[in-house]
């Protein structure tokens, strides 16, 4: 991931944005190349592409920072180079590391999509499929089925360990009886830092851990600053639909009190992406809470203010993926 | 004479006796093995299914899927929103594509009220077979209660096989596209139902739910009808009960379904929700404003309200909140 938002500082550095900001509130601007993505999943870049992931037609889309034709890897299907509802690609020693969702496996491609190699993942890993990959090529995955919070795996697919502490019900003594209720609790976002510790956001609730690099729980902090009600009332199903972003499970909706997590180590500063359109911050080091900051975008064509569905940070500044909206928003962080 | 006689009977009711259990072991291994869910592992492009019967052992016949050169197999376990969606999907698909290479085959896990009223209704333009004792699944090692998708050739080769079953009606379309014209096409549906404004509401032909009469949206717009409340949204049938109600209680605007609608289920919820006002079913494509693999509505909208002008010019499109 660093690698990746190296990537992203980079190909930026030559362009300019300007964002209004005050101590509570951020100007997230539209980068000038826009498009459209039914279902964005994730982000990242090399410098010439931004490279979405589109879960809804399970392609890999390529849009050109600058100019440039956009282009697509993948499609729908099982082969070498295709997809099933991908969750993410990333960057990695020049190659694309894509988590093929409902294929379950990883695959390694080059950048122009050829199979170079991949490696099956846990039939059951609970969805949305939750992940991060580390500077030095370690992957790790959410997944409560596995009785641990995180499991990592090098890019060969060799499981390296599993830890963390899951959060269970009263009365269960099995490790890999969770029912889907502990399950969606277990769930977080991961994101890692140049030493590998690992920091994760929850689903379910405005928590955040940080694990050392060799599995140990370091801290756990709760989300606060402004909107930090919010976040504790989605946690608990009471917020309207209209306030928080949801995501279709199967037939049920979810609520998602938070989003993505990212970690600016240069700055040791962690942000938490919550359902409620705000950026909560903390300090990498000491766990301490900052002020969260409201994320402001200029108005959509129907007059609709875009959420933000995923994002990175580099060096001070954020990178927002938009729910189904148009290209990526940009603005500086605090 | 008699010990060895009675030795002689002992020894044949030993036998008849072992005979009796083996037998009994043999039916009981049978019945285990005709019960017991598989759980193997799912298919892969590459592996073959076998050849499916309706029944096992006796009175079996191949199930009638078809002998087009691709066949998609989709074995539905529970009726979900979503998976009801891809039989309407799929339906329009069928119907849409003259002398298509593919055979579209629906195995239901039991009796489903909803695909009975859609297949009485005549929706349904391919096989539905019911997986009444579960027989199906095992024959093609698909695990209980899960729902599977195949596509397979004649020779039962699979080339894709999705472990969830459909996910999404984009899915279904682009592997219809990659099956029937070779590669899959992309569009940029969100983007053109954004262009729409400033331009004239499309021209179809409109079918009330409920009396079946047809007429032209064009003769729908007039001085005192400016709004229409278009439902396109990704994932109609979940959000259905929920419009059927917006729609009973606001009697400021037309409400139109697209093609893609199960009219028999659209019916049934108009007159369970006591809908005064006309409800229609577009019979053709509302182009630019619905698409049929994507669309301007999301998780979070139903569908979109457009306001025209008296000429019909679009003057806004706005997505419906979920209630």
């Amino acid at each position: 991931m660093p690698r990746r938002v190296s990537a992203v500082v980079l190909c930026l550095m030559v362009m300019h944005f300007g964002s209004a900001l005050d101590a509570q509130t951020i100007t997230a601007s539209p980068v000038e190349s826009m498009w459209t993505v039914d279902g964005p999943q994730d982000i990242t870049a090399d410098g010439k592409f931004w490279y979405v992931t589109d879960d809804y037609t399970s392609r890999i889309l390529l849009f050109p920072i600058g100019a440039g034709i956009a282009k697509s890897i993948g499609h729908i299907g099982n082969g070498d180079g295709e997809f099933l509802h991908p969750a993410g690609a990333e960057i990695f020693d020049g190659k694309l590391v894509v988590l093929d969702n409902l294929n379950n496996r990883v695959q390694v491609l080059s950048l122009d999509g050829i199979l170079f190699s991949s490696f099956p993942l846990p039939p059951s890993l609970a969805q949305p499929l939750k992940y991060c990959l580390s500077r030095q090529g370690h992957l790790f995955i959410n997944d409560p089925t596995s009785g641990f919070l995180v499991t990592e795996y090098d890019l060969h697919g060799h499981r390296l360990k599993s830890f963390g502490k899951l959060k269970r019900e009263v009365g269960h003594t099995s490790l890999r009886d969770l029912n889907d209720a502990e399950v969606g609790t277990n769930s977080a976002w991961l994101s890692v830092d140049d030493d590998e510790n690992i920091y994760a956001a929850f689903l379910a609730r405005p928590t955040v851990h940080r694990y050392s690099a060799d599995g140990k729980l370091q801290y756990q902090i709760e989300l606060a600053g402004e909107g930090a009600d919010d976040l504790a009332a989605a946690s608990l199903g009471r917020v309207t639909a209209a306030q928080f972003t949801h995501m279709h499970v199967r037939s049920a909706a979810v609520t998602l009190v938070t989003l993505d997590i990212a970690v600016d180590q240069a700055r040791s500063t962690g942000y938490v992406l919550g359902g409620n359109n705000r950026v909560y911050r903390f300090d990498l080091r000491s766990g301490q809470d900052r002020n969260s900051l409201k994320i402001e975008a200029p108005l959509l064509r129907n007059g609709s203010s875009p959420k933000m569905l995923k994002f990175k940070v580099a060096r001070g500044r954020g990178y927002f993926l938009p729910l189904y909206s148009s290209g990526v928003y940009t603005s500086l962080l605090p | 004479m008699f010990l060895f006689g009675h030795t002689q009977g002992k020894a044949s009711l030993v036998a008849s006796g072992i005979g009796f259990l083996a037998c009994l072991l043999g039916i009981s291994a049978f019945v285990y093995a005709s019960s017991s869910p598989y759980h193997g592992p799912g298919y892969r492009a590459g592996d073959r299914i076998p050849v499916l019967y309706s029944r096992r052992l006796w009175f079996r016949k191949p199930l009638p899927i078809g002998d087009t050169p691709t066949k998609m197999l989709f074995y539905m376990s529970s009726p979900t929103p979503q998976n009801l969606q891809q039989i309407i999907y799929a339906a329009y698909l069928v119907r849409k594509t003259q002398e298509t290479p593919i055979s579209f085959s629906l195995v239901t896990r039991g009796q489903i009220r909803e695909i009975s009223r859609m297949q009485g209704g005549g929706e349904l333009p391919f096989p539905v077979i019911v997986d009444k004792d579960n027989s199906i699944a095992r024959q093609a090692h698909i695990r209980e209660g899960e729902d599977t998708f195949l596509v397979f050739d004649r020779k039962g080769v699979i080339s894709f096989a999705s472990p969830l079953g459909l996910e999404s009606p984009e899915d279904l379309r682009e592997l219809w596209e990659l099956h029937t014209q070779g590669s899959i096409q992309f569009s940029e549906a969100h983007r053109d139902a954004e262009m729409q404004v400033g331009r004239h509401f499309p021209d179809v032909i409109l079918a009330n739910i409920t009396t079946g009469t047809t007429t032209d949206s064009s003769h729908l717009i007039n001085d005192s009808q400016h709004r229409f409340l278009v439902f396109t949204a990704e994932c109609p049938v979940c959000s259905l009960e929920s419009s059927m109600t917006g729609i009973a209680a606001n009697h400021d605007a037309v409400p139109i379904f697209s093609s893609h609608f199960s009219t028999s289920l659209l019916k049934e919820l108009v007159l369970r929700k006591h809908v005064q006002v006309a409800v229609y079913s577009a019979e053709g494509e509302l182009s630019g404003l619905e698409n049929l693999y994507s669309s301007h509505s999301t998780f979070e909208n139903a569908g979109v309200v457009i306001d025209v002008d008296a000429s019909g010019v679009i003057m806004a499109i706005n997505p419906i909140p979920l209630s």
